[in-house]
């Protein structure tokens, strides 16, 4: 018998539109010190498995018709709640969730978080040892400080080291078996790289087994021997990591490798006209007051100094880690926020003059495509309502001319016409960001920003509406900007490309020299830390250390120096200016030149 | 038309959706048939009472001060005048003495908190500092004041209580409204050049009513006892108006004897009371997005 073993299992949801089987699992077993990958979109019932583990299900709505749970021999599903509570939740079974700060309470220090977990598990376990055990705890999961950290409270912290504490708290149950649900899917990659590391390290180093929950298969090539795929609340298809790459059977097997796979993949080359934007010089800074610390008017540079130009046609990529500034300098371009200094001209026009001027032509020709479909959407408005708005701002139009426009923009992006008198939740994500998409166009524009376009959706949808999109930009001439840190999704769509860092362009130009070339050692960082299909193990996977520094205090000199591994004395003392390596390829890097032979 | 039924077709869906969400619990399903049931007789009042005269000063001197018998289930009171009669139609004075409240306090408090909360700066410090001064006082006693000032009826306890009650939206509203601002679709309908004034009426406010609509549904209850507290001071509804809180009031000079005349009308608040707190559980119930989802 396995370690860890699922029989038959079937859960119901039980609702207004009837019961539902939303798993039904007839075998899974994971042998003890083993790593298995369950792979599966939203949706397809990852979290219900991992609760129903736990007996942390909710029923009702939910319901356990049948099957058993054994871990170690014992049916979870047999025990009491009290039984659950003492001895395998915390105690055998541990789990880290997709989002470190909820799962933090935020009124608490980490060293009480810590201390409590200790004492409430070891009984008449002194304070001053289960601070001592907690520091350890900090240092084997790689906090650097443990000190500090210790005294700080969950949002002082960093993503990255909150799932960190995370994990001491699941090391500090003494877990044999470990949950992890999605636990990098809301950190950079460049930190996802760091955190899988660690969790592989400490597997090894005290035997765990770990069911490792991901909506993606790059992560798990690199990370698990053996790999499930679930689809609609069922395994279909079950094999070793390697052999299931190398030869997948089921059909959604292969779309999810697809999803993955960016080699393949190249954006078409644009016929390079005038100039529709051009952005100099822009900046935006945000003034802070840190009240706590009584320190005022500090500067935040959320965007320094951002100069670029975009021609009609191309789509721009822009990239970097969270935090870089990439939302706020399309924010600023869109007028949405007030910049600090600089001018955008749209087709010769300045914009923020004519923004003064109450003019409106600018928005109508700029419209934007959020990540999230569930709440671009107002939920109380009918589709037609939604995809209308923008006719109802710059085309007054009759009942019957708005609805039969409405029509023919839902029929663009492939939604039939009866979704009219429908509300968005009775539409599944894809469609969603197609009426979304629908909405963008509505008022004819020429420049479309999509941000992170289908970073919230199933990776079915997600090839589609990148087609759609494609199929779009053909027919209507349009440009776009690309928010996207999906870096496949960028290879696909986009023929420029803008690295930023800390509010900086740090690289700009061609998709393809780019890809195949970086000059930045931060793009080629970047560009190493994603995992891919073809990663083998945890050694493939490089990492970038360190934090991205505050843009609040910017560090001297270049601004990546610190956690560049090409870094001189001379990078901490002397800011880079961009330079023009020809073919409008232009780099921020003093050693752009040299750092490629050392 | 045609368009008015397609519209209509998904909110029937909700409609039915929402009771079958109600139904699952049996205490919030009592509370809605209670209320049905408490709507029922205060439109039908005049129709199923068995003495209709005696919502008025009728006087039956013959028969006053009975206990519950079979021809008065509630008894009578200090003119002979039918209890259960008079407490069917309280219903009806208390109900629209609410609802009446309680409307005119969303139709200040609402905008204004939505105002409030998308503008922010100034306007909200504004809006918020007046809100405040309102809130200093206990509800009750501005109430008290406010109808010392304009003369005690019932019209003028409804409206004394509207204005010390609209506050409590506004700080609510406001509350969601700086959360709904936030979000994509508001962003969305910025760039799409949508104006002020249609985001805040057509985008905000309808994504924060939610938890309006569970606090009113409660306050409904707060507000027919506080109509019934001023009514029990007399600066509510005069007599003979057959108001349960002035009906307690005139009973218990009879109280240690007739019993009856002052525990019917409090049981008739009692119930009322009850049935929209219970009903105001049952519908964040089934307001609660996560509810709604499963």
């Amino acid at each position: 018998m396995s370690y860890f073993e699922i029989n038959n299992l079937r859960i119901d949801h039980h609702s207004f539109e009837g019961t539902r089987t939303v798993l039904e699992i007839d075998h899974l077993a994971i042998e003890k010190g083993e790593t298995y990958g369950l792979v599966g979109e939203s949706g397809q019932g990852k979290t219900v498995l991992a609760l129903a583990i736990q007996q942390l299900l909710r029923c009702p709505p939910g319901s356990i018709e049948s099957g058993e749970i054994l871990l170690d021999g014992v049916d979870l599903l047999k025990l009491k709640q009290k039984q659950m509570q003492r001895d395998i939740r915390g105690g055998k079974i541990a789990m880290i969730f997709q989002d470190p700060m909820s799962c933090l309470n935020p009124v608490f220090t980490v060293g009480t978080i810590m201390t409590d977990v200790l004492r409430s598990r070891n009984r008449g376990m002194k304070k001053k040892a289960a601070q001592t055990r907690a520091m350890e705890l900090l240092a084997e999961v790689k906090l650097a400080d443990a000190d500090s950290i210790m005294s700080k409270y969950p949002h002082q912290l960093s993503g990255g080291q909150r799932q960190r504490v995370i994990i001491a708290l699941a090391l500090a149950c003494g877990a044999e078996f470990l949950i992890a649900d999605e636990p990098t899917r809301n950190l950079d990659v460049t930190i996802q790289a760091s955190i899988l590391k660690l969790l592989k390290e400490i597997q090894e180093k005290h035997g765990m087994t770990v069911l490792f929950i991901a909506n993606n298969l790059s992560l798990v090539s690199a990370f698990c021997d053996r790999v499930g795929i679930l689809y609609g609340g069922k395994i279909i298809e079950e094999n070793t990591t390697r052999a299931l790459i190398e030869s997948p059977r089921e059909e959604y097997t292969k779309v999810l490798l697809d999803a993955v796979r960016t080699e393949s993949k190249k954006a078409e080359p644009s016929d390079s006209g005038e100039v529709l934007l051009k952005v100099e010089h822009l900046k935006k800074y945000f003034d802070i007051n840190d009240e706590i610390k009584h320190q005022k008017h500090l500067t935040l540079k959320a965007v320094d100094d951002v100069s670029f130009e975009l021609k009609k046609g191309e789509v721009l990529g822009i990239v970097g880690e969270s935090g870089c500034g990439k939302s706020t300098l399309v924010n600023t371009i869109l007028n949405l926020f007030e910049p600090t200094d600089g001018k955008v001209y749209f087709e010769g026009e300045d914009v923020f003059a004519g923004a003064k001027k109450g003019d409106n032509a600018f928005k109508k020709n700029v419209q934007i495509v959020f990540q999230d479909p569930y709440w671009s959407l107002n939920p109380r408005w009918l589709i037609k309502d939604i995809v209308a708005e923008p006719l109802d701002v710059y085309e007054k139009l009759g009942e019957a001319d708005r609805l039969k426009r409405v029509t023919e923009l839902l029929e663009m992006v492939g939604i039939p016409a009866d979704a009219c008198y429908k509300y968005p939740h009775e539409f599944s994500g894809g469609q969603r960001q197609r009426i979304a998409i629908a909405r963008s166009l509505a008022s004819n524009p020429k420049l479309v920003v999509l941000d992170e376009p289908t970073s919230s959706i199933d990776v079915f949808s997600q090839a589609q509406i990148l087609d759609l999109i494609k199929d779009l930009r053909r027919r209507f001439q349009l440009t776009n900007i690309l928010i996207s840190h999906d870096l496949g999704v960028v290879h696909e769509l986009a023929n420029k490309i803008a690295i930023m860092y800390l509010g900086k362009i740090v690289e700009f130009g061609p998709a393809e020299e780019i890809f195949s070339h970086p000059r930045h050692p931060y793009t080629k960082a970047l560009f190493d830390s994603i995992p891919t299909l073809t990663t083998r193990g945890m050694e493939g996977l490089k990492t970038l250390e360190g934090q991205i520094p505050s843009p609040i205090n910017p560090p001297p000199g270049c601004a990546f120096h610190q956690r560049c591994a090409y870094a001189c004395e001379r990078c901490a003392r002397e800011m880079p200016q961009p330079e023009d390596l020809g073919g409008g390829h232009m780099v921020s890097c003093l050693r752009a030149h040299e750092w490629e032979q050392l | 038309m045609n368009n008015f039924i397609e519209t209509m077709k998904p909110r029937i869906h909700r409609f039915r959706e929402s009771l079958y969400l109600l139904a699952r619990n049996k205490l919030s399903l009592i509370a809605l048939i209670g209320l049905v049931i408490l709507v029922a007789v205060a439109i039908l009042a005049p129709y199923i009472a068995p003495y209709p005269e005696d919502f008025t000063d009728a006087a039956h001197m013959a028969e006053k001060l009975q206990p519950p018998s079979a021809a008065h289930w509630m008894g009578t009171d200090e003119l002979g005048r039918d209890l259960f009669s008079r407490v069917l139609y309280g219903a009806r004075v208390s109900l629209t003495a609410a609802l009446a409240a309680v409307g005119l306090s969303l139709l200040i408090g609402v905008p204004l908190g939505a105002i409030a909360g998308s503008f922010g700066g100034w306007v909200d410090n504004v809006i918020m500092r007046i809100t405040d001064v309102f809130l200093s006082f206990p509800p009750l006693l501005l109430a008290i004041a406010m109808v010392a000032l304009m003369g005690s009826s019932l019209n003028n306890a409804v409206l004394a209580i509207s204005l010390s009650w609209w506050p409590w939206y506004t700080r609510l509203v406001r509350g969601q409204a700086i959360s709904v601002k936030e979000r994509k679709f508001v962003q969305a309908a910025e760039t799409i050049g949508t104006s002020r004034a249609r985001i805040i009426f057509k985008h905000v406010i309808p994504n924060c009513i939610s938890p309006v609509i569970v606090q009113a549904s409660m306050d409904i209850g707060g507000v027919i006892l506080t109509v019934a507290s001023l009514s029990f001071l007399g600066l509510g509804a005069q007599l003979p108006t057959p108001e349960w809180g002035l009906m307690i009031s005139t009973g218990r000079r009879f109280f240690p004897d007739s019993w009856w005349y002052c525990i019917f009308p409090g049981l008739a608040i009692f119930i009322t009371v009850l049935c929209f707190n219970l009903l105001g559980d049952a519908i964040r119930e089934i307001l609660d997005p996560k509810t709604r989802k499963q």
